[in-house]
């Protein structure tokens, strides 16, 4: 090899170190997000009074809790809406039956933000998607465009407790989010 | 793989002539065979890549805001590579500076502004005050206390110039105050303006080297002449690699410097960057009005002076032109560095300025330490040390409490109190300050009840002597019985205070506090004969043991002193801090109570050494900085 091709190469392989040197710490530091998205964790909250609850008419409730957004420690924000749906006639308590579902739409993330009374279903206002009172998908729904929901809504794990103190029966919500646009319900993260 | 890419060059070239527009620079050659000299223009390009790189991608993390600057620049800390990447950009900037000015120093005394050249020589001065500012508008960035100081006082420098100074400083502020617009406009000028006046004065730049070619390359050539690549290439990168490899050094070791949020409780003196520390000290020269000579002439004439070399080139013969130039230099450099050596000097030799310094340097670790541990609240990062009792308890007390009270300990801050006339409070209520209340020839002194006429002669003095004047005439194990006794009360009434400094200690000595708690209601010593203590005595004649140095029984004790539970007689002279006076507020706030007595509980929030040391200590001040 000559002197010229070997101060050439030299150069290349001198501008790729500095190159090196820059775009590694640059990829490192780039794709932080992928490092930290491990934490949705379980939220176990009590949403709402039994006694606001009436059966067959499903109410939404906010979820709080303390939230980090990057830099910012939220000690008490509010981190999703959930959907109760009490099933029982609703007199004895303690053998109250109710559902809840993440009010996130399992289609495309939108919230859903209301229940038709009357055709008895949820709505997501974004794509049409909607579901029964159960959360499943409805096929021919009211508004006759097709359904686009690829699974039913996320049902959530949900406890009917008694307050030790006051002796209130509340409903107590594991609150957590889960992947949009899967057939399957999957925990987000 | 070559292959490929030669052949998309190629496909590329028949489009847009590329190599043709190049050929100026890449098929250069150099009559005198390649120079070290030479180098200062492709370090100072591939600098400027080195910013613009590092600018962005800092940008993806970065927001402009009062109540989240800061937060997000100590964000960017903490992301792996982050702190590299922005002390990358930090030190760049620096080296950058130095480049600029040999770069300038080298093509003046070259005489490379020779026609047809001007342009390159003008853009190329142009490109200075706007490197200035490009450092103006970056720094204060970081919305620390020292950078708002900093543009606080840049901008009054904008604001003293004729005419249209006020109004331009007060668009740039965005208002009266430093804020929220303040960092959005110094955002936009330093991540778009700035840098599309700089592409305009480049590209003019360059264009104009690609046309005229390098004044170099009008030398008569010799034997030594060979090819611009790679002869002169392994020349430039060899210098450009050293100098990033300097840059990320100091990146990787020192990184970047973040001094506390703005509106931390002390303001060290604020000092520009080093590169403009002799504009700083040009300053003192220039008092009152005059100062716009230091600020604005000066510079000003500099510049104009440096536009017209080429003009004065041609008027004069050579040398003379030669000689002058070298002249100017001469006095450029010399009074720069004069002026950066005095300003340094200065500094260095200010006891108050390094202590000032240090302090802030100080309130910058605990920021960073209490924003790693519980994250910034939405408030924004000056919340950090507002409500950080370690920080503002030695202000607090300085203020409302020393003016009677001593604070002086093994670990305790220098907090001087005139004319002590109350208690020590250094570690109140833990059992080495309850041990001293209950030695008889501690009691007296002024630590205790030594300053404090009614409580010296009072029966808590009495007492204290009455029980243990004269241990050393008992038998030893009479001695050591009541010794005992009165530890076991130290112990006991220490952990009413609940103290977390003495959590450890509390929980190991459960049954002996059993023992002693038992002994202060109905043991010979008779303490519930004055005090209260839990079910057994009465308030009224002396201050309840019962929670005793707890933070609630402090926080009351300090908010009402004459309250029943504490010196509803016998009080002297100490103010109810907490207690409406009338119309007005209280002395102290519930907040600021709250501070004074975690502080003096010694109840906030103490890293552990091992997450402290993840980070080196700062480089200091970038004032002192050395230049790489």
């Amino acid at each position: 090899m000559d002197r010229r091709s070997w101060l050439a190469w030299c150069s290349r392989a001198l501008g790729l170190a500095c190159a090196t040197v820059v775009a590694v710490p640059a990829v490192r530091y780039l794709v932080d997000p992928l490092r930290r998205s491990g934490d949705s964790d379980e939220i176990r909250r009590r949403v709402a009074r039994l006694e606001e609850l009436e059966p067959g008419e499903p109410r939404m409730f906010a979820v709080s809790g303390s939230y980090q957004d990057a830099w910012t420690f939220h000690d008490e924000t509010v981190l999703g809406q959930v959907w109760i749906v009490r099933e029982d006639a609703g007199d004895a308590s303690a053998d109250a039956r109710v559902t809840a579902f993440s009010a996130t739409c399992p289609h495309k993330g939108c919230v859903i933000p209301s229940f038709d009374q009357q055709a008895c279903e949820f709505q997501c206002p974004c794509h049409k998607a909607s579901f029964d009172l159960f959360g499943e998908p409805i096929e021919g729904a009211a508004s006759g465009e097709p359904n686009p929901a690829p699974r039913p809504m996320d049902s959530l794990t949900v406890e009917v407790v008694q307050d030790d103190a006051s002796g209130t029966w509340w409903v107590e919500v594991v609150y957590q989010e889960f992947e949009s646009g899967l057939e399957t319900k999957e925990v987000k993260g | 793989m070559f292959g490929v890419l030669n052949s998309a060059c190629d496909w590329l070239d028949e489009r847009t002539r590329y190599r043709a527009l190049l050929a100026p620079i890449r098929e250069r050659t150099l009559p005198d065979g390649p120079r070290w000299s030479l180098t200062t223009a492709s370090c100072l390009w591939w600098l400027f890549v080195l910013e613009v790189v590092t600018g962005l991608l800092l940008m993806f993390t970065y927001s402009p805001s009062a109540t989240s600057a800061w937060a997000s620049v100590f964000y960017i800390e903490q992301i792996p590579g982050g702190s590299f990447v922005r002390g990358l950009h930090y030190f760049g900037t620096q080296a950058f500076v130095i480049a600029f000015a040999v770069h300038l120093m080298r093509t003046l005394i070259s005489g490379a502004f020779r026609a047809p050249r001007e342009l390159i020589w003008i853009t190329g001065v142009l490109l200075l005050p706007l490197v200035a500012a490009w450092s103006v508008t970056g720094n204060p960035l970081t919305a620390t206390q020292k950078a708002f100081a900093q543009i606080q006082v840049e901008s009054e420098i904008v604001g003293s110039a004729p005419v249209a100074g006020p109004a331009l400083q007060r668009i740039l502020i965005g208002g009266e105050r430093i804020g929220n617009l303040t960092l959005t406009h110094l955002n936009v000028l330093h991540v778009a303006i700035l840098p599309l006046v700089a592409a305009l004065l480049l590209g003019v730049h360059l264009w104009q080297i690609c046309l005229h070619g390098i004044g170099y390359q009008e030398v008569e050539p010799t034997e030594r002449a060979c090819a611009y690549f790679p002869h002169q290439t392994i020349r430039n990168l060899t210098v450009f690699a050293v100098v990033l490899g300097i840059i990320s050094y100091l990146a990787w070791h020192s990184g970047a410097p973040l001094e506390a949020p703005a509106g931390a409780p002390d303001e060290a003196p604020p000092r520009p960057e080093w590169y403009f520390a002799f504009l700083f000290e040009l300053r003192r020269y220039f008092p009152g009005d005059s100062e716009i000579i230091a600020t604005q002439v000066l510079p000003g004439v500099a510049i104009l002076v440096l536009l017209l070399i080429p003009a004065i080139d041609r008027l004069l013969p050579r040398a003379a032109s030669f000689g002058l130039r070298i002249l100017v230099l001469l006095i450029v450099v010399g009074g720069i560095t004069g002026l950066t050596a005095t300003s340094m000097y200065r500094d260095w030799n200010d006891a108050e300025f390094i202590a000032a310094r240090e302090a802030s340097h100080e309130l910058a670790e605990r920021a960073r330490a209490l924003a790693a541990h519980e994250g910034i609240p939405p408030a924004g990062p000056r919340q950090l040390l507002a409500n950080d009792p370690k920080t503002q308890g030695p202000r607090l007390f300085a203020e409302h409490c020393a003016t009677c009270h001593l604070y002086q300990g093994s670990e305790a801050p220098e907090i001087a109190s005139e004319e002590p006339v109350a208690p020590n409070l250094y570690g109140f209520a833990s059992r080495e300050w309850i041990r001293g209340l209950l030695d008889p020839e501690k009691i007296g002194t002024a630590d205790y009840f030594g300053n404090t006429e009614d409580m010296k002669a009072g029966d808590m003095v009495a007492t204290v002597h009455d029980l243990f004047d004269d241990l050393d005439e008992l038998e030893e194990d009479e001695r050591q019985e009541i010794n005992t006794w009165r530890e076991d009360v130290v112990v006991a009434l220490s952990a009413e205070a609940d103290l977390p400094t003495q959590q450890e200690a509390d929980e190991a000595d459960a049954e002996r506090i059993a023992t002693g708690a038992e002994f202060i209601k109905t043991g010979d010593f008779g303490c519930t004969d004055c005090h209260k203590f839990h079910d057994e005595g009465d308030l009224g004649s002396a201050p309840d043991l019962t929670a005793y140095g707890s933070r609630e029984w402090l926080a009351a004790m300090i908010a009402d002193p004459e309250h029943e539970r504490f010196y509803p007689d016998t009080n002297e002279g100490m103010p109810a801090f907490g207690l409406a006076q009338g119309n007005a507020a209280p002395i102290l706030s519930e907040a600021e109570l709250g501070l004074i007595v975690d502080w003096l509980r010694r109840d906030w929030y103490e890293p552990q050494q091992a997450a402290t040391e993840s980070r080196p200590p700062d480089t200091g001040d970038s004032a002192t900085t050395v230049a790489p």
